[in-house]
């Protein structure tokens, strides 16, 4: 792994969290935990979120304003991983060009 | 129908409900986060144990308790629009309703200020809002060799839980210095207690070797395709001569150059504006109860202008009480006589707010970051050389204008980034001519829906981009 695909996030040790769940994306099985969201899955396993034609984006807002890490899930575009949380076997879908609308 | 619909679950918004509650109304509060508390009172989920809760967490949690009894929660549920008569459409999980309330409250808070310098839309680099939420929130450590870049107390705050997180903050990048603040300092001598609360963020910070800097900015950060280094340069240089950049190590850059209101629900609402000082923007105008120009709409907490959770709590409350006067649930002398203490403790806060942004004000120098090749518009990828070119070559004057020959503006987030950072931008960059107070028009709807569910619906007008987004039609 390169230093530009480093993971961005790790877990902090104190707290208990939920369940441990696995969620699928682009093709990837991911580990996390209940309660956490989209982009903290994402995020402890490499530096961004999504990826457009231009650039690489990771979370800039955070707090569901910006739209900057948006994906789709189960195939609905437009879902921001900042603010929404993990679900066993969800699948998300982070190639925001053309892949997506397939 | 409830009698007041509340949007936004912060401080403004749960004390207005814990308010509500004590007057019998019937009130329903509506989240897009997933738990409620808002940025200020942020929780991790419930059921994440958790063995070392702050003050504010518990405060929270037991303010959000107190709220849960008295009123209706939907979290998870975004408002998408809004008209005239303050109907409401809400989209939960992809289904959709539409509410009239006799009363809305706004309480849709603000975000941290957007600006573009190069090298912003690394992955890497995020508002120091994000990264608070990030620690609070996920109880994760948001990066490694941290930058905390901006002006005001916020700042501290952001770096001390940084610091908490584990993370190696280097240093803290603070526009103001002791010199533009001092003909502020008699005033801000009359609260002691405040500015106690501000040096006692950064005590802590010096004691664990951070670095603070005052006088200097951001000048750009870099590296391939994520964060690598931040360049930072002195506010103020000589007139000819470039700035003297450094350059430090990081893979984590928190920028916070004071915040932005949520206004696009009040704009659409009918609500009118004021220009606000503190805020560079415009705000919904409210009078003494918190009552917007829109029948039956109030305002409280940060979408009406700044003041920090003490006053949007003071603010929440007394909308509720506004609210209930409106309804004519209470007598005019009853609600006053409620009103009274809370309008006094809200003349005392909202001073001490007012000085904050004259203490730590955003300095003009950030209009002279942007490059030709720097993205303005991160939705569309739209370059600062585009923007630019829409007032030099093609005489746009307002936002508006912009938008339609650049499609700033149009992407996923409906302008709030773009629409935050390019006024003041584009009316010092392009010369003259370029309105700094125009601001994109809001539209329904103001989150992203399908388009099944809005001709379920059927009343909303789609956005001028129709439908869920501008490149999923």
């Amino acid at each position: 792994m390169d230093a530009s695909s480093s993971p961005q996030l790790d877990r902090l040790a104190g707290p208990r969290r939920g369940s441990a769940l696995t969620i699928d994306v682009d093709g990837e099985p991911i580990p996390c935990f209940a309660g956490e969201t989209i982009a903290v899955a994402i995020l402890t396993v490499r530096s961004w979120i999504s990826q457009d034609a231009v650039r690489r984006r990771g979370l800039y807002c955070g707090i569901g304003v910006c739209f900057e890490c948006v994906v789709a899930v189960e195939g609905v575009p437009g879902i921001r991983a900042c603010i929404t949380l993990v679900h066993e076997g969800m699948f998300v879908q982070t190639r925001l060009d053309a892949e997506i609308d397939a | 129908m409830p009698d007041l619909l509340i949007v936004g679950a912060g401080p403004a918004g749960l004390s207005a409900t814990n308010k509500a509650g004590q007057l019998g109304l019937d009130c329903v509060v509506v989240d897009e986060n997933t738990s409620a508390g808002g940025q200020y009172y942020r929780q991790p989920p419930v059921a994440w144990a958790n063995d070392r809760p702050s003050d504010r967490l518990l405060r929270g949690r037991a303010k959000i308790e107190r709220a849960t009894a008295a009123a209706t929660f939907r979290l998870g549920c975004a408002v998408y629009g809004i008209d005239a008569e303050h109907r409401i459409w809400l989209d939960q999980d992809g289904s959709v309703e539409r509410v009239e309330p006799a009363c809305v409250l706004l309480a849709t808070g603000a975000y941290d200020r957007p600006v573009a310098f190069p090298g912003w839309t690394l992955p890497g680099v995020m508002s120091a809002g994000s990264a608070q939420a990030l620690i609070k929130s996920q109880q994760v450590r948001p990066g490694a060799r941290a930058v905390v870049a901006g002006s005001g107390p916020f700042l501290y705050v952001v770096a001390l839980e940084l610091l908490h997180a584990g993370v190696h903050v280097i240093e803290v990048i603070e526009a103001a210095t002791v010199r533009s603040a001092l003909p502020f300092l008699p005033d801000s001598m009359r609260y002691p207690a405040r500015l106690a609360e501000l040096v006692g963020y950064a005590l802590p910070l010096l004691r664990a070797g951070v670095r603070i800097r005052r006088g200097a900015m951001i000048s750009s950060a870099g590296g391939d395709q994520r964060l690598e280094e931040v360049r930072v340069r002195p506010v103020r240089s000589g007139a000819n001569d470039p700035p003297l950049e450094r350059v430090i190590d990081a893979d984590l850059l928190c920028v916070g150059y004071g915040f932005a209101a949520s206004t696009e629900l009040a704009q659409l609402a009918g609500c009118t504006l004021a220009w606000d000082r503190g805020l560079q923007q415009n705000v919904p105008a409210y009078d003494e109860w918190q009552a917007t120009s829109a029948d039956g709409v109030f305002v409280a907490g940060e979408a009406s202008g700044l003041g920090g959770a003490p006053v949007a709590e003071c603010e929440g409350e007394l909308a509720a009480i506004g609210v209930a006067r409106h309804l004519g649930r209470i007598s005019d002398a009853g609600a006053q006589r409620m009103a009274e203490p809370i309008r006094s403790r809200l003349r005392r806060l909202r001073r001490f707010a007012s000085l904050l942004p004259r203490l730590f004000p955003a300095p003009p120098e950030l209009a002279e970051l942007a490059r030709p090749e720097t993205i303005v518009c991160r939705c569309q990828n739209v370059t600062f050389e585009r923007a630019l070119e829409a007032v030099t070559h093609a005489g746009a004057t307002t936002l508006n204008e912009v938008k339609t020959t650049t499609r700033c503006g149009m992407g996923w987030c409906q302008g709030r980034i773009c629409g935050g950072l390019l006024p003041s931008l584009l009316a010092q960059r392009a010369g003259t001519g370029f309105d700094p107070a125009s601001g994109f028009t809001a539209r329904n709807p103001v989150r992203p829906v399908q388009v099944s569910s809005l001709a379920a619906i059927g009343r909303v007008e789609p956005s001028d981009h129709g439908g869920p987004g501008p490149d999923h039609p």
